[in-house]
């Protein structure tokens, strides 16, 4: 299975990739825009209405191409810093790669805008130096002059014209004549090019132009010149004509000087030559022009301050955008190979990087990917290993649950570690409160001396291995177990622990004891019985045929003696009947049937014989028909009420034997108890109750227990002994149940 | 990033934008036409009309440096039409410009009346220039055989300042800064015939 990196989704490659090509292309047309709109901006030729509109369009499409660019790459850096935050993978380093980015361009980018500020600042306070500025003054002031010399020549000749003319009264209408000569003297007199004069009484015009300059035209007077003239000012104008400029001073003529009544115009023009007036142009120009620039020297710097600032802008932005892309290209390698690794460590060996790049980082994330795969393999094949030794310790585990000897094994700190199920049912404890606890702290105290001096032993021994019989006292039994206890230890011997294995040999070692004990009784009924009948038989012949011989105390002694040796052979016989009886407890011929009814018989016969005793039988309903011998049961029980008549206290002055029968624990035997208020008995004698030859009472042959003992074996059953509460002891036994018969199947069969 | 941020900066590029298109010229000023009479001649509709608060010190200083300034009067004639728009009879655009000659210490104040410029007129005095410069006197706006006896007409008047030729080499570098602009509201003067 091939797995994607997922460090980023397609739609975010695909988003991001946009954001790149849009980035690039705003570049583009701001670039091409600017172009376009200095080369508009920079045409001699004046623009047009759609030329303005559309360099206006083109500025401000660059300033929202700009604002967009701006906008992108702050977003870029803001998702960053979100990133960062949010403690993204790769976040950091991309951080630390754009802000050097943007140090190294940001730093050498300012000085250079500082420094161009400070340049642009002194060129441009250097345009406008005040010695250039001087100069200029000076010479438009000389221009300036030359106008104004010139202005008043002419208009001090206009007003000299005007006077002769009113001293002369050349203005009426017959001195036309005289008037022209005084136009021509007065030419030559004043050096003036055209003189010119309207009479308001005359209709044509006085104008005289110099010969040299025959295309000089009579002068037009604005309204309002007019208008200041018969108000009676001086005035004059400067008019370009015949390839020059033409300085014309005019002046009121009046009636006479007194009423100064204007009833004319005198005008006198000074011509200045082409060249002269094109240079004193030049002065007048370049002047103007210094004064705009000084007058829009703070735009003009603005102007250069703000290009300026958007060409830094411009450059930090895409260093900034540089920065991110590369950083971008670092990063996403990085984070995928983190990713993959914390994939890895968390189990996933099928996860795949897709190598993106062809360089180094290519290279390695080609090597991580074969590094993925062959850990892959190898934990395959560990896995497999895995499975194989999984189920070998299966199978020990199987094993050792399902042999018969209980086994316990211990670390070498003496942590029971294991613990099989016949060890659980032999001891009769629960795996789950034993397990992982020191062995000490779940032993009883009977146990632990008893432990403690079978590690003695071992110890002592110098071997691993001890094999030993023990007796173990448990809750409500004793078991004869032989416990081996093997060292272990691993290759380099050192102790690891040991396994201590239990079998159970009560039953087996019961065997034998009454195995053999039926052989003694055997033989003592063998060799007993035959001559006991000759002795017996002997003994009350002697009586019969010499009793009556004797006399007086002779006869009594005699009848004594032998009326002892057939009483006491009788009492010989009746041991020996019990010998024997033991000895040739007949085979048992189980039957199906109800154990309430077996135990009725003998329990009404103890009732009825002892009267002085509370005798309670509980019967539980429903017990499993059991396959059992009846009259042997009922010896059992004959047996085990006799015991407990005898044991019964009378200290209290109230007897009780308890018959109960029920259905055991597991559902699958039937248990009967007997049980008694008498002293109980010790936990000692416990072991042998079950024994020939054992009894507590004074009479007794101790063979009752060993008889019910034998019984119950034959049924496939089991005896046991316990206290009962409040006092006394309780003797029970347990046959299984068949669940191939009911109890109306008994009775019909009966029938 | 969430979409608030992205909201956020969506609108802030916008606001942005917007600002950046509406660039308006900075140093706008508030210039108003008065005295505005509407007659008429023999043969014409005649407006005259001053324009006032137009010139501002600053306007002066680039005056007296030789920069062109140029007013542009519109006037527009209409017919009222009570259940139709309004039809314009005829619009009459006249300019004004003044050039101060510094060597020659004149100003010339020229006159352009439906595209004819006429013969520029001298002052040395700067009131009279600037008088000559606000002032319109008895403009022909349309012919009154154009108009209809007891209609009602109205007469639409507005004044800018023109756009300030600057020299080539200085409109290369003007491109973030504006000079003074003014521009008045429309003026209505009505009248029947």
């Amino acid at each position: 299975m091939k797995m994607e990196s997922t460090s980023q989704d397609p739609k975010e490659r695909a988003r991001r990739r946009r954001e790149r090509v849009i980035i690039v292309v705003t570049i583009l047309v701001f670039v091409t825009l600017t172009l376009l709109e200095s080369r508009l901006i920079g045409t001699e030729t004046p623009l047009s209405f759609s030329g303005e509109v559309l360099i206006f369009g083109l500025i401000n499409i660059n300033l929202i191409l700009i604002i967009l660019l701006i906008f992108l790459i702050i977003r870029n850096l803001v998702k960053l810093i979100f990133e960062r935050r949010r403690g993204i993978l790769g976040s950091k380093l991309r951080t630390k790669l754009v802000a050097a980015f943007v140090s190294l361009s940001l730093i050498p980018t300012v000085v250079l805008f500082l420094i161009s500020i400070q340049f642009l600042s002194y060129s441009i306070d250097n345009w406008f130096n005040v010695k250039i500025g001087r100069a200029l003054d000076s010479s438009l002031e000389i221009g300036q002059n030359y106008y104004q010399a010139y202005s008043e020549s002419a208009i001090h000749a206009a007003k000299e014209l005007s006077r002769e003319i009113t001293e002369r009264k050349l203005y009426e209408r017959d001195a036309a004549d005289r008037l022209n000569e005084l136009l021509e003297q007065y030419q030559e007199i004043f050096n003036i090019e055209t003189v010119e004069i309207v009479l308001d009484n005359r209709q044509e015009q006085f104008f005289l132009p110099h010969p040299a300059h025959p295309d000089l035209h009579p002068q037009k007077l604005a309204a309002h010149m007019v208008d200041d003239v018969y108000h009676g000012r001086e005035l004059s104008s400067i008019q370009a004509t015949g390839g020059g400029e033409l300085i014309t001073g005019i002046v009121p003529i009046y009636i006479n000087f007194e009423l100064q009544d204007v009833i004319g115009v005198a005008m006198a023009g000074h011509f200045i030559a082409g060249d002269l007036a094109e240079k004193l142009s030049h002065i007048s120009k370049t002047s103007e022009e210094y004064r705009q620039f000084n007058l829009l020297k703070s735009p003009i710097k603005s102007s250069f301050i703000v290009t300026l600032f958007i060409v830094t802008l411009l450059i930090i932005f895409s260093a900034t955008w540089f920065g991110l892309y590369l950083a971008k290209g670092i990063t996403v390698p990085i984070q995928d190979l983190a990713e993959a690794t914390n994939e890895i460590s968390g189990g996933n060996l099928d996860y795949h990087i897709d190598v993106l790049a062809d360089d180094e980082i290519g290279v390695l994330v080609d090597s991580f990917n074969r590094m993925t795969e062959d850990l892959k393999k190898s934990s395959d094949e560990l896995k497999k290993a895995n499975i194989h030794l999984d189920e070998r310790r299966h199978y020990m585990e199987t094993v050792l649950r399902n042999v018969s000897a209980g086994v316990i094994s211990l670390d070498r700190n003496g942590v029971i570690t294991t613990i099989n199920r016949a060890a659980e049912t032999m001891l009769g404890i629960k795996t789950s409160k034993v397990l992982n606890k020191p062995f000490e702290t779940v032993l009883k105290p009977e146990h632990k001396s008893m432990v403690s001096e079978f590690l003695t032993e071992l110890r002592q021994s110098g071997g691993d291995f001890l094999e030993k019989q023990a007796q173990l006292m448990l809750q409500d039994k004793v078991l004869t177990v032989l416990i081996s206890t093997t060292i272990l230890r691993d290759d380099s011997n050192n102790y690891m622990g040991m396994v201590v294995v239990f079998e159970d040999i009560s039953q087996l070692q019961k065997a034998e004891r009454i195995a053999a004990w039926r052989e003694v009784a055997r033989r003592i009924a063998h060799e007993i019985k035959n001559p006991l009948t000759p002795v017996k038989l002997s003994a009350e012949r002697l009586q019969k045929k010499y009793g009556n011989k004797m006399e007086g105390k002779e006869r009594d002694v005699f009848r004594e003696c032998t009326g002892a040796i057939v009483n006491q052979v009788d009492i010989l016989k009746n041991l020996v009947d019990e010998f024997s009886k033991f000895a040739r407890l007949p085979l048992s011929n189980p039957v199906p049937n109800d154990m309430n009814e077996v135990i009725e018989e003998p329990f009404l016969l103890f009732q009825d014989a002892h009267k002085n005793i509370d005798f309670v039988f509980t019967r539980q309903p429903g017990l499993p028909v059991v396959m059992v011998d009846a009259e042997q049961i009922r010896r059992v029980i004959v047996n085990l009420l006799d015991n407990a008549v005898s044991a019964v206290a009378s200290e209290d002055g109230r007897k009780k034997i308890e018959v109960a029968t029920m259905v055991s624990p597991d559902g699958k035997r039937v248990r009967v108890e007997v049980s008694d208020n008498g002293v109980g008995i010790e936990p000692k004698d416990r072991m042998k109750l079950f024994e020939p030859y054992f009894s507590t009472k004074k009479s007794g042959m101790g063979l009752g227990l060993t008889i019910v003992s034998s019984i119950v074996n034959d049924h496939n059953g089991m005896v046991g002994i316990k206290d009962n509460h409040p006092r006394g002891t309780t003797v029970y036994f347990d046959i299984p149940g068949t669940e191939d018969w009911n109890h109306e199947q008994i009775h019909t069969d009966r029938r | 990033m969430n979409s608030t941020i992205r909201k956020f900066f969506f609108l802030l590029f916008l606001a942005a934008a917007v600002f950046a298109a509406g660039t308006a010229p900075v140093n706008a000023q508030q210039a108003n036409i008065t005295d505005v009479i509407v007659t008429n001649s023999e043969e014409n509709v005649i407006v005259y009309l001053s324009l006032g608060n137009c010139f501002t010190p600053e306007m002066e200083e680039a005056v007296f440096a030789g920069i062109t300034t140029t007013f542009i009067f519109t006037i527009e004639l209409y017919r009222h039409r009570s259940i139709w728009f309004d039809k314009k009879i005829s619009s009459v655009t006249i300019r004004h410009s003044m050039k101060y000659d510094n060597i020659k210490r004149t100003l010339f104040v020229s006159y352009s009346h439906r595209g004819v410029r006429g013969e520029p007129e001298q002052f040395t005095d700067f009131t009279k220039a600037q008088r000559a410069m606000t002032d319109l006197n008895g403009v022909p706006v349309a012919e009154l055989a154009d108009l209809d006896r007891g209609r009602r007409y109205y007469v639409r008047i507005r004044a800018e300042l023109d756009k300030v030729p600057l020299p080539m080499d200085i409109k290369n570098t003007m491109l973030f800064s504006s000079l003074w602009y003014f521009e008045t509201d429309w003026v209505r003067q009505d009248f029947v015939y």
